[in-house]
């Protein structure tokens, strides 16, 4: 057996297999975020072959480009089951206990997206557990810039990456941290922004943080104006693009919690753009104030 | 009726708030605003899950509570109690 550890949003979490397996190969958007060795949060075991569960209820369904996701509720509610497919061809599934610390994986190594559905399935779990660290994984674009992370949010298609792009292009210094899903832990009142080796379609698996210095959410628009969100707003602008599994009422909270606290720990903004320069410099002289 | 014990208040700035988790979209959270009445009632309520919530109990609470005449104090219950029973914060 096998055993790599990976350490993400300052959380080491552990992925055990089979000898055989080139787990390197198979997660190499983990790779830059190796540890030798640690106290891992989580555990996953990976194994080849399929298991069927007879007593599983049914609790909800999604569909994503990672394909369609069932997820049940196994073992009396003890276990979450998750089961990804696509076009009817099942390419992997995950046990999971409630608390999210030991987690099964199974899935075809045979399969050209073995990789891509063990790492997207290890990402939900993860998700899940950073929770109980004051954690949260964020769907935002996110740009380093003078030593700080800025996040930029918004619904799928509204332009996050252009206006992240637009960001590397005008203002000296900034790099992109990760496009898609960097975490944020809030420890002692302070938000910290991590890349992760999630990124959506951009791979930009970069091992670095910094201190959060906003959350900015983008809406379309013929002109670019930006203003503070506070309180109630600041959450409403937030809430939307972080994960959890939301009928866990005990996650859910958890997540409720990290958010309050990550808002009141930074700046919540929201602009509406153009997708221009004018607009990134806008948000930067907003954010920099 | 009682109040969804899976949801807790939280005060945010000047306003009171309940975060729940929607029923129909799989990704999305109900964020609901209450003022420092409604507040109240919430906390009471919650606090005695034994009692079966109706608009005229909460009417009288807030009679209990705040200097307001009945007639006041009901419509106010009866909004309140509409609300929160469409939105599932009590069931």
């Amino acid at each position: 057996m096998i055993e790599h550890f990976y350490k993400v949003a300052d959380l080491v979490f552990v992925v055990r297999a089979d000898e055989r397996l080139d787990l390197a190969a198979l997660l190499r958007n983990c790779e830059p975020f190796r540890v030798a060795s640690g106290e891992a949060v989580a555990v996953f075991d990976l194994y080849t072959s399929p298991i069927s569960y007879p007593e599983k209820t049914f609790l909800e369904s999604d569909d994503s480009d990672m394909g369609h996701s069932e997820l049940f509720s196994v073992g009396g509610g003890s276990h979450y089951l998750l089961e990804l497919s696509e076009e009817g061809k099942k390419l992997g599934m995950m046990l999971c206990n409630r608390a999210f610390t030991n987690m099964e994986v199974r899935f075809n190594p045979a399969s050209p997206y073995a990789g891509l559905v063990v790492s997207s399935m290890i990402r939900i779990a993860f998700a899940q557990r950073v929770l109980a660290f004051g954690g949260i994984s964020m769907h935002s674009s996110t740009i380093l810039c003078g030593g700080r992370g800025y996040m930029f949010m918004g619904k799928s298609g509204t332009g996050k990456s252009t206006h992240t792009r637009l960001w590397m292009e005008n203002i000296p210094g900034a790099e992109l941290l990760n496009d898609d899903n960097p975490y944020v832990r809030v420890v002692d009142g302070r938000a910290t922004v991590y890349g992760s080796p999630w990124s959506g379609k951009t791979p930009c698996y970069r091992n670095l943080s910094a201190p959060l210095g906003g959350i900015v959410r983008l809406y379309q628009a013929p002109y670019n104006k930006i203003r503070r969100a506070e309180d109630v707003d600041a959450l409403n602008q937030v809430l939307p693009g972080c994960s959890v599994l939301r009928r866990d009422s005990a996650l859910h909270e958890m997540l409720v919690d990290n958010v309050l606290a990550m808002i009141e720990a930074t700046t919540v903004a929201a602009l509406e753009c153009l997708p221009d320069a004018d607009a990134a410099r806008t948000s930067h002289e907003f954010l920099t104030r | 009726m009682k109040t969804n014990p899976n949801l807790k208040l939280r005060k945010l700035g000047a306003k009171y708030i309940i975060v729940q988790a929607s029923a129909d979209a799989v990704d999305m959270s109900n964020v609901y605003t209450m003022n420092a009445s409604a507040a109240y009632l919430w906390e009471r309520a919650a606090k005695d899950p034994g009692i079966d919530l109706t608009a005229e109990i909460f009417a009288a609470w807030l009679v209990e509570e705040y200097d307001i005449d009945n007639a006041t104090a009901s419509a106010d219950a009866a909004e309140i109690f509409e609300t929160w029973t469409e939105m599932g914060l009590i069931q």
